[in-house]
């Protein structure tokens, strides 16, 4: 999480219309706060978790916090109360307006091919992006931008994993090619979908679906892989494998969109 | 060693004694401007603001938005955020969803014609902006003035002239 955490109330004194929570994640437990109540709620363009709840005063709610949940298909408008003065029950806590993602993170997560004496992992960390309105935004569409990541060289002595957020997407596209001009490259990718789980058991609850069984790319050769919600399922997370330091580009883009 | 004092004409800048309250540039510090104590026979300047409220402490009074130290006042409010943020010229205003004041709406300005002596509190129950425009009725505020200073000074002349009669008599 960000550090220090961005406080809404400088948002309101600057002048601004809207406070933006954007920061990426690094535990499954993060949570974030505003201290002053908004009039709409969204995903901001740029995150990668697809999911959020948001908690809010309300006196006629048990323990006077009443819960909504945003998405990149559904923002909520209306007047959620940060109501400072009073104080959620029984913790006595005051009021505030909480922001937490729904969808599940585990940055200690390992592929159940993972070797912890030779293999490697890389995670990109999940964006949180979130924007409270101050005012009436009218209308809302808080469709996220498409991402792309790109890979090229890659340090490692057996396999390097690299994990990439894929919450809610509804399409991949994945170009490898290994320009190593001796050497194949073993390639392969993983739909993993996480779960509250002890990850130090020999067996934890993580499910994980091949998408592209791993397989030498010989040198010069390409492989394109378009993962579709469709055909393919929704994962939290992709999960790329190469064994060879490269020249290797991988190039990554993912979107909402289900590219027809 | 200059023993002279400092030059200052009639009606020089630093002769004039404003009614508006000293207001901090500090923009990240909710304020209240602190009611004046000048008289005058009248105040025609505007005063434009923006005012960001507090998060209450229990058993304190609402902040004072205006504080009636003119004769005649529109008071223009704006809220910007969300709220909620309740206006009243009562200082139990609290709860702020109570009903005891006039809750703003984000976006649509609100007017308010406020004679002297009489306060506009605000409350709120989290940090919100509020554009504030405090404007005199140049013509009623002259009036106001100058029937005050003649109502004075022919108190004045009167409370003489009975204190010459009581000499004499």
């Amino acid at each position: 999480m960000a550090f220090p955490q961005p406080d809404s109330a400088k948002y309101v004194t600057s002048g601004s219309d809207f406070f933006r929570l954007r920061t990426p994640l690094s535990s499954p437990g993060d949570m974030y706060e505003s201290l002053v109540s908004g009039l709409a709620m969204s995903l901001g363009p740029e995150s990668d978790i697809a999911n959020v709840n948001v908690a809010y005063f309300d006196a006629q709610a048990p323990n006077f916090m009443q819960f909504t949940q945003i998405s990149q298909a559904r923002c909520f408008t209306g007047r959620l109360d940060a109501n400072n003065p009073s104080k959620y029950s029984p913790s006595q806590r005051p009021g505030r307006v909480l922001i937490w993602p729904d969808d599940l993170y585990d940055p200690n997560y390992r592929p159940r091919s993972f070797s912890a004496l030779t293999d490697a992992i890389q995670f990109i960390s999940p964006v949180l992006d979130v924007v409270q309105y101050f005012s009436d935004p009218g209308t809302l569409t808080p469709s996220r931008i498409d991402k792309e990541y790109q890979f090229q060289n890659y340090i490692l002595t057996g396999t390097l994993y690299i994990v990439v957020p894929y919450y809610g997407r509804k399409f991949c596209y994945v170009n490898f090619t290994n320009r190593n001009s001796v050497q194949p490259n073993t390639f392969g990718i993983l739909g993993v979908n996480y779960a509250i789980t002890n990850n130090a058991s020999p067996n934890p609850y993580h499910q994980e679906t091949v998408i592209h069984s791993p397989a030498a790319v010989a040198a010069g050769a390409a492989v394109t892989v378009r993962i579709t919600a469709a055909s393919n399922g929704v994962f939290d997370a992709l999960v790329f494998s190469v064994n060879n330091n490269g020249p290797a580009p991988l190039r990554i883009v993912v979107s909402d969109e289900s590219q027809g | 060693m200059n023993k002279l004092p400092p030059l200052t004409l009639p009606g020089s800048v630093a002769n004039r004694r404003s009614k508006i309250a000293p207001v901090s540039l500090d923009r990240t510090v909710a304020q209240a401007p602190t009611p004046s104590d000048a008289l005058g026979a009248g105040e025609n300047r505007i005063q434009i603001s923006t005012y960001f409220t507090k998060v209450p402490v229990d058993g304190q009074p609402p902040d004072v938005l205006y504080s009636g130290d003119r004769n005649w006042t529109r008071v223009r409010v704006m809220l910007e955020t969300a709220g909620p943020v309740a206006v009243g010229q009562f200082s139990n205003l609290f709860p702020v969803l109570s009903g005891r004041g006039q809750l703003l709406t984000t976006g649509v300005p609100v007017t308010f014609d406020i004679a002297k002596g009489n306060k506009l509190y605000i409350a709120a129950q989290s940090v919100n902006r509020v554009k504030v425009t405090i404007e005199p009725y140049p013509w009623l505020e002259m009036i106001t003035g100058l029937l005050g200073s003649l109502v004075a000074a022919v108190r004045g002349t009167t409370t003489a002239l009975a204190g010459k009669s009581g000499k004499v008599g």
